[in-house]
């Protein structure tokens, strides 16, 4: 009984090496949870290691957070929540996270990503966000002008634990 | 030096307990199990209140149960840190894991605060 089991799980894993997933959801601040928890739940086939795991969870807070209070700052005042897209893809053992708003957009990006640097030093921001999301993914392309809105792309290659 | 009751408080975390305890002029301050921009702004809240009616001089932020944490977190001890800095107050950091002591100190918060190590509380 044991011994079937294993080897479907075998069969599972070779075959299934392509995916992909898409989600809107209101830009409200406890979504973020939300977000990166889908986004782990999400990579947990690749086997992803505990650090990993933490590795997303952190850089999605992080891109979703910047969505809510940087690209749709004063959304308190608007009788309409902006939405928030978020698409994750598996490619083999990479995963690809893209975060998408309809917000104000970037003017300057390479200025914005610049460690401490923070346009809402009021909101006891401390700048970290965008080193934090190249810290911990391999791959971080961020595409925006103002008033068209940011798209934030971010790769990572899971390594992942190995099975016996 | 901390004190024999400190020592105690952070050496036996349990979950369910009180988020926010005062013992001795500390705030002790037991962050979640991930600390995000959401969190941060209630647990920033939270502990204002209490350092503004005053009787706390120093603030402990204890990590025993945070496994993520991003940028905000940092915002919210930045801004605590100057909160109490008026008070002559200053800033603890302890039990935390050594992923959680490389995203504070990659934004230079070891100028500003202190770590409590495991030896200080034996």
């Amino acid at each position: 009984m044991m011994k079937t089991c294993t080897i479907s799980q075998e069969q599972e894993n070779t075959e299934r090496r392509k995916n992909h997933m898409e989600i809107r959801m209101p830009a409200y601040s406890y979504n973020e949870k939300l977000a990166r928890t889908i986004t782990a739940a999400f990579m947990l086939d690749m086997n992803p290691t505990v650090e990993e795991v933490a590795d997303v969870k952190t850089a999605v807070s992080e891109a979703v957070t910047n969505s809510i209070i940087h690209g749709y700052g004063a959304y308190e005042k608007k009788e309409e929540v902006p939405m928030i897209r978020m698409i994750c893809e598996q490619n083999d053992l990479e995963l690809t996270v893209i975060i998408e708003d309809e917000g104000c957009g970037i003017e300057d990006i390479a200025k914005a990503m610049e460690p401490l640097y923070t346009t809402r030093p009021d909101l006891e921001r401390s700048g970290m966000g965008f080193a934090f999301m190249e810290a911990f993914m391999n791959e971080i392309k961020v595409i925006s002008s103002p008033g068209e809105g940011t798209k934030v792309i971010m790769k990572k290659k899971i390594a992942g634990v190995l099975e016996d | 030096m901390l004190s024999f009751a400190i020592v105690q408080l952070l050496l036996n975390y349990k979950k369910g307990k009180k988020k926010m305890q005062i013992e001795d002029k500390y705030l002790v301050i037991r962050m979640p199990e991930e600390i995000d921009h959401h969190q941060a702004v209630l647990i920033r809240k939270q502990a204002d209140e209490k350092i503004v009616k005053g009787e706390i001089q120093d603030v402990i932020f204890d990590f025993s149960a945070t496994r993520v944490m991003d940028s905000s977190g940092i915002g919210m001890i930045m801004g605590r840190q100057r909160v109490v800095s008026n008070f002559g107050g200053h800033i603890y950091i302890a039990n935390a894991s050594s992923r959680i002591h490389d995203i504070l100190c990659a934004a230079g918060l070891q100028k500003i605060v202190s770590f409590i190590t495991a030896q200080e509380m034996n």
